[in-house]
């Protein structure tokens, strides 16, 4: 996955968990879970939503590294987001 | 012959506008079915039937505002279930709820429902409060290894450990998994009520029921199913209404502790913090240790301190049993 595709996975995921809010305005390198106000519940809904578009499985032991927008976005690109919808194995 | 009539979805709900008929004269329906969509303060609640039977007739119009009680439809019932759902009693119900505008509940809507329920619940519940600190070094440990080793679509959240928790300690402290209305009466059932924020707009209270007969793994399914569905207003008759005890959960703040307000005709409230790293003391040493602190406000008329710290007490001690919950 290109850069811009996992950009847009990601921002079209926090969209769907605050559907309020203006995700384009949030800095890239700022806690999201702050800026939007998403809880753990929202949190755990997020890393299922990048599983799913990407295969990226995130363990919780890296969680910390990916509360915001550009550190997502890198983790997923290290990682080998694979743009398929199917791809349920994850990353391992 | 059964009648079916408009339900109560919480204590602060007097009356609701029949929106939609889902059947019609002469369908049959499962229990379970839903039957009708009608709007509350809430947003827009779809009705599920208790029975399976036949629709023999249909009272109530679509677009008529009327009263909880009101016969809306008549079933011709096969097989009759009971289903002692709780029906919090409506004489307590406040008055000074705002009439419903426009055509779904509002955020000034939910705003009023909450501010009727809170009301009412200060007004009438003498509250009295405890609170006790929890290691949580085992069930973080256990939770971390759990999901660590299943598929991420199977990860569980501490507040699924805190709901079981709360539903085996109900089992041995009945008298708190009960209403108030003039006189204690203990409930059958163990429904756990998850408040859910609904961010700058309010809160709204979906159910997990039966929370002590479910496994881990179905109360997280359950949240994963009612928590998205409320924050859209789109909860189910089954959803809301029929909790016999209430948890809230402000972690996510990073706040140490909340106390909580009592749902009339509830006589309890837990309130769990977040897990925060803090030094306690681990067999006559100093350590650091992931600890949250878990409170409980109890209606006064019903119980007593001892029996809420008893309750608290079981908590704490089922959070030490992870694998056992």
């Amino acid at each position: 996955m290109t850069e811009d595709q996992i950009r847009e996975v990601v921002s079209n995921a926090l969209a769907s968990l605050a559907p309020d809010a203006d995700v384009g305005s949030v800095e890239a390198g700022v806690d999201f879970r702050t800026t939007l106000g998403l809880d753990s519940f929202d949190f755990l809904q997020l890393m299922q939503a990048v599983h799913t578009a990407t295969g990226v499985t995130i363990p919780e032991d890296d969680y910390g590294t990916v509360t915001s927008i550009h550190g997502l976005t890198v983790y997923i690109s290290a990682h080998g987001g694979q743009a398929t919808p199917h791809n349920a194995s994850g990353d391992h | 012959m059964i009648d079916f009539t408009m339900p109560s979805l919480g204590a602060d709900m007097e009356d609701a506008v029949l929106v939609e008929w889902k059947k019609h004269v002469g369908d049959h329906v499962e229990r379970g079915d839903i039957i009708a969509e009608v709007e509350t303060q809430k947003g827009d609640i779809e009705i599920e039937v208790y029975h399976t039977g036949t629709i023999a007739e249909i009272c109530v119009e679509a677009g008529q505002r009327v009263p909880v009680g009101t016969v809306l439809a008549r079933i011709d019932a096969v097989a009759t279930m009971t289903d002692d759902v709780v029906q919090p009693a409506t004489a307590i119900a406040s008055t000074d709820v705002a009439p419903i505008r426009g055509e779904t509940a509002t955020t000034e809507s939910i705003r009023q429902a909450v501010a009727a329920a809170v009301t009412t619940s200060n007004r009438e519940i003498p509250h009295y409060y405890l609170a006790t600190t929890v290691d949580m070094q085992t069930s973080m440990t256990w939770l971390h290894a759990h999901n660590a080793a299943v598929p991420i679509e199977l990860r569980l959240l501490p507040t699924v450990l805190y709901i079981k928790a709360i539903a085996n300690a109900l089992r041995d402290v009945p008298e708190l998994n009960a209403t108030w209305d003039k006189g204690l009466r203990q409930l059958d059932r163990i429904n756990v009520g998850v408040v859910v924020s609904l961010r700058q707009v309010g809160i709204i209270v979906p159910t997990i029921n039966n929370a002590d007969t479910k496994p881990l793994n179905t109360i997280m399914a359950d949240l994963n199913d009612i928590i998205p569905r409320a924050r859209d207003l789109r909860l189910r008759s089954s959803d809301i209404g029929n909790a016999t005890v209430t948890l809230t959960s402000l972690g996510e703040g990073g706040v140490d502790q909340v106390y909580g307000v009592i749902y009339p005709p509830q006589v309890a409230v837990i309130g769990i913090g977040g897990v925060q790293r803090k030094p306690i003391a681990v067999n006559g040493k100093v350590e650091i240790r992931p600890v949250v602190t878990i409170t409980m406000a109890g209606d006064h008329r019903a119980t007593d301190g001892l029996t809420g710290s008893i309750f608290l007490s079981k908590i704490c001690s089922y959070l030490q049993q992870p694998e056992a919950l």
